[in-house]
């Protein structure tokens, strides 16, 4: 029994600790030890730590902001030498005299974020899990300025970075897939009106730096600027500051709205110049620039020199190989040619800006010598693409679709060895692959062809061989007749071919054939084909026979497999319906 | 002089006897006026069984959630003055319910730590009360008469669940709205699921309708009912003659002979006046002039065990709640479901069942588990009865090795359900795909 007392008593005891820690952790909060270090610091008495809470009225709000129990100094040009969490705040507009900024009114989450209620110190700064706002350190707080300045263009002081990141928007070509609301419209990619309202700052970096972080099918190109921290810092603190809920409308901004300067200057008459401006995405005479074409693509200089992106295609030889019309054409809506490009519609640009842009690419003359081996052509012309070791990784391929050819496949090279010097001279129509026939010579064409075949082939077992087969013509008996029917080949019927291509191929090529089946995305290179890629499958050299070939054999080195257990006119139905999906509607 | 100090004295023992209506001697009627004197400690009887006492006998589990319990209403009650059941957004921009949890956590004096205490309180009893069945049945307490209250248990068990479910929601954080979104999207693959989760929300999604009646339901109607059926559980307890124990095997005196006092007759109630029926409990009945059943007076030794038991739960409490403070995430956003997005921990079994088949995961499996649990004690009393295998049942022995095979599927029922939810809660990550603890930390589920 006296046992039992004891241990009543030793628990009371414990207890009452326990309770005397969680009164003292209530009580003994950061604030007071740093007011009182403040007061100490300053020779002053101190009389008793408070809050100090700064109300922030907005129209429809209120906000609540603590900061300054702890950032006790911040507006007091005394603590300027002080530890940091009771310094003074540095200038904001930086050199003028009196800071405008009065922070026992403004308060500190205006600018900075945070959560700005709580008094200990990570709850805070929003270090906590899934909180809103985590707080805006240093001067990416610059996002926070159009809260209250309207400066969709124009300057303010202290907003360096902000600025620093508008001008990147437009110089990295940004605005040509996203929409901001006054900047730019396009709808290649979600809009960022509202970016900063939506996300938070580390998020937006994180998607600049690392498209597919959060959506693994995103098409946005991975940059290679964004290795440079101050330019995705300043391009993050730009779309942080895309808010739609303001605190100061426009009519009560301290500073006044001025309107973007791009809807005013415009270039009217084309000139080398003015295209040079808008490929590199710079000012030309006051306007804002809307280029960057050179973010995407590289072209070489007349000394070999590569200088540009390697998201598209390099553009030495585009305007040679392709012609005026057609690149004009590509700049307004690339996909009139390549139905799954992923380049921005360019619609916005005049004539002058078209024909400009024309222009300089006109001066783009860069030639090699005459006489080379395949090896040199191929590191020339086609590796930007097909990549070094010819396995249609090349630096540029990721945002193509469809893929270049993989050539180091030699089931693919040993059958289809016959279309490749045509495929060279005439390009591939709906995809990246230009013709050549204006650059290279026939005979160059068939040195590279022998050079891939060289390459390729020395793997290749001597007895490998695709078994040639003729497209069954009407009237032809069937292939498979089992039961003697004595079915014979009738015209394909498009219904019917639905039904067989819903049951066969839409796991791969998709419902809508574009190629974009479930089963597409854990396929690898080279993907299903796009069968609704209009250019590509109205073109010659894809004959009624090589898509029946392609069906029943399947594509010899790729991930399309044989179908020899369908009946020929089934297959015949396939090819029907794919056809009638790609008539010209003319 | 000496008479205003003896009429001082004579005061002070009226004052003192309208107080206490006995003394503190050690005689055996002191020991049982002072229980049955107070209605608090009177819940319990006058004398109890030896072995109630004995830590081995409950280890205190079931005492330990009755008085989470109670700590959950007093800590409960004090958070109630600062919340708001409410998703209007208030004029900083967030939910005022919200808005309320930022402030119990800076500018409510003790707020974080009382939030604390409910928190791991709510837990805690979710845990107690499993730990609380299995003791029971692992003892075969269950049994001989005691079928119901299991029966009362086990709705109490699934109330406490869904007290703290309800509870969970009223943060209206992103943790409070999709751990609770996700338990409510399980419940629409019951069949008229659907019907009692449109109930329970008022609306076709969680918001503000269903935080208001979950409010309702966490503050008022579950712990009223909860309180009752905790009554019936205890008075039933008592009319079965106490803790389940098997016969008595010793023939030693549990009460002294001096703690009788001066009474020569060995009546312990000679001076006080007695009713004749006292009370009719199971048991055998005390003999005239023979005190040698184990029965020994509960105060103070049962009193004084209570109490350490509940210093040592607050004290352990508080010492969690000083050192863990309770998760608070981001507002709800009903438009950014965090990934993955997980239920409480005592449903991540439940989650875990689900992810490989809604309805036999979400309904089969746990509706077999619940109710079988539930109904238990008359399945075995069936089989028993209609197999014709009446066994010897030892109520309050641990592991009886007559149910070896019971308890042993009932250990397995809990291991079951433990792997289930050290899987959800650990090895659960983005897309509910596998992760391990060690390489990637995951959130969610408390």
């Amino acid at each position: 029994m006296l046992k039992d007392y004891r241990t009543l008593l030793i628990l009371a005891l414990v207890g009452f600790v326990f309770f005397a820690m969680s009164m003292k952790k209530a009580l003994d909060q950061d604030y007071v030890k740093y007011q009182k270090a403040y007061y100490a610091e300053l020779d002053e008495e101190f009389s008793g730590a408070e809050i100090k809470q700064v109300n922030v009225k907005t129209p429809g709000s209120v906000m609540v902001d603590r900061c300054q129990s702890c950032h006790v100094g911040s507006s007091n040009p005394d603590a300027a030498g002080f530890m940091l969490p009771l310094a003074t705040h540095p200038s904001i507009t930086g050199g003028s005299e009196a800071d405008p900024h009065d922070f026992s009114k403004i308060g500190c989450v205006v600018c900075h974020d945070g959560n700005g209620r709580a008094l200990d110190e990570d709850d805070a700064h929003g270090k906590f899990h899934g909180w809103i706002k985590p707080m805006l350190v240093g001067s990416i707080a610059q996002a926070n300025c159009t809260r209250c300045h309207a400066m969709e263009s124009g300057h303010l002081a202290g907003a360096d970075l902000y600025e620093k990141g508008r001008a990147l928007f437009l110089e990295k070509a940004c605005w040509g897939c996203h929409t901001i609301a006054g900047i730019s419209s396009s709808s290649q990619a979600p809009e960022l009106t509202d970016a900063g309202g939506k996300f938070n700052y580390d998020y937006l970096v994180e998607s600049i730096v690392y498209p597919k972080a959060n959506d693994e099918n995103s098409k946005m190109p991975q940059f290679d600027w964004v290795h440079d921290e101050e330019a995705v810092s300043a391009l993050a603190t730009y779309l942080k500051g895309q808010q739609k809920v303001r605190l100061r409308t426009e009519d009560s901004a301290p500073i006044g709205y001025i309107k973007p300067m791009s809807d005013l200057a415009r270039i009217e008459t084309p000139s080398v110049t003015a295209g040079r401006a808008l490929f590199a995405g710079v000012p030309y005479e006051g306007s804002i620039a809307k280029g960057g074409c050179i973010n995407c693509h590289a072209f070489r200089s007349d000394d070999g020199q590569l200088v540009g992106g390697n998201i598209g295609p390099e553009l030495t030889w585009t305007l040679r190989n392709r012609g005026e019309s057609f690149v004009k054409d590509h700049i307004v809506n690339a996909r009139v040619h390549t139905q799954d490009s992923i380049m921005p519609t360019f619609k916005d640009y005049n004539n002058a800006e078209l024909d400009s842009l024309v222009l300089f690419l006109k001066t783009l003359n860069y030639k090699l010598e005459s006489a080379l081996d395949g090896h040199q052509l191929y590191d020339a012309y086609c590796i930007s693409c097909h990549g070094e070791d010819l396995n249609g990784q090349g630096l540029v391929s990721a945002m193509l679709d469809p893929f270049p050819r993989d050539f180091t496949k030699y089931q693919f090279v040993k059958s289809y060895e016959d279309r490749f010097k045509d495929s060279i001279l005439n390009g591939v129509s709906g995809t990246a692959m230009s013709t050549w026939k204006n650059i290279l010579s026939e005979k160059d064409v068939e040195t590279l062809v022998e050079y891939i075949k060289t390459k390729t082939l020395a793997q290749a077992p001597k007895n490998f061989r695709r078994i040639d087969i003729d497209l069954p013509q009407l009237g032809d008996a069937e292939r498979l007749d089992y039961k003697e029917k004595g079915s014979l080949i009738e015209v394909g019927d498009v219904t019917r071919g639905l039904e067989a291509f819903q049951a066969n191929c839409t796991s791969c090529h998709g419902k809508l054939a574009n190629g974009k089946g479930p089963s597409a995305y854990t396929l690898e290179h080279p993907l299903p084909r796009n069968l609704i890629n209009k250019e590509f499958m109205n073109q010659t050299s894809v004959s009624d026979e090589r898509l029946y070939q392609s069906i029943l054999l399947g594509v010899a080195g790729t991930p399309m497999p044989s179908h020899d257990f369908l009946k020929d006119q089934t297959i015949v139905d396939i090819i029907a319906f794919i056809r009638a999906n790609t008539e010209d509607s003319e | 002089m000496n008479e205003l100090i003896q009429q001082a004295k004579e005061f002070g023992n009226k004052l003192f006897y309208s107080f206490f209506r006995h003394r503190f001697d050690n005689t055996g009627l002191t020991k049982s006026k002072i229980m049955f004197s107070n209605v608090l400690l009177h819940i319990q009887p006058v004398k109890i069984h030896k072995r109630s006492v004995k830590f081995k006998t409950t280890m205190g589990l079931g005492l330990i959630t009755f008085y989470l319990f109670l700590i959950l209403s007093v800590t409960g009650i004090l958070l109630m003055f600062h919340y708001v059941p409410s998703t209007a957004i208030g004029p900083d921009g967030l939910p005022d319910a919200y808005s309320r949890m930022l402030n119990l956590r800076s500018n409510v004096f003790w707020g974080g730590f009382l939030r604390n205490m409910h928190r791991w309180a709510a837990h805690g009893m979710v845990a107690f009360v499993a730990l609380h069945m299995l003791r029971v049945y692992l003892a075969g307490a269950h049994r001989g008469g005691r079928e119901f209250n299991w029966v009362i248990g086990c709705i109490l068990g699934l109330m406490t669940v869904f007290l703290s479910y309800t509870g969970y929601l009223l943060p209206w954080d992103q943790l409070a709205f999709w751990g609770v979104k996700v338990g409510t999207e399980i419940a629409k693959i019951a069949p008229g699921g659907a019907l009692i989760r449109g109930i329970l929300l008022g609306d076709t999604d969680v918001g503000s309708e269903a935080l208001i009646r979950f409010y309702v339901l966490h503050v008022a109607v579950l712990p009223v009912v909860m309180g009752f059926l905790i009554a019936v559980h205890f008075f039933r307890i008592r009319k079965d003659g106490g803790l389940a124990r098997p016969a008595d095997t010793s023939k030693e005196k549990q009460i002294p002979d001096e703690e009788f006092g001066d009474v020569k007759n060995a009546s312990v109630f000679k001076a006080a006046r007695s009713y004749k029926l006292v009370e009719i409990v199971k048991g055998n009945e005390p003999k005239v002039n023979e005190e040698t059943d184990q029965m020994m007076f509960a105060w103070p030794k049962l009193i004084v065990r209570e109490l350490i038991v509940l210093l040592a739960t607050i004290a352990f409490l508080s010492l969690i709640s000083v050192l863990f403070d309770a998760p608070l995430e981001g507002p709800a956003d009903p438009n950014h479901p965090p990934n993955p997005s997980k239920a409480p921990w005592y449903f991540l079994g439940l989650q875990e069942l689900v992810s490989y088949h809604g309805f036999i995961g979400g309904i089969v499996i746990p509706g077999i588990m619940v109710g079988g649990v539930m109904f238990l004690p008359y399945v075995e009393l069936f089989l028993e009865t209609f197999t014709k295998t009446y066994r010897k049942n030892i109520p309050g022995v641990w592991f009886a090795r007559e149910r070896n095979l019971e308890n042993a599927l009932f250990i397995a029922l809990y291991l079951f359900m433990l792997g289930l939810i050290i899987i959800g809660v650990y090895f659960r990550g983005m897309n509910w795909d596998i992760v391990y603890p060690w390489v990637e930390s995951v959130g969610g589920g408390h």
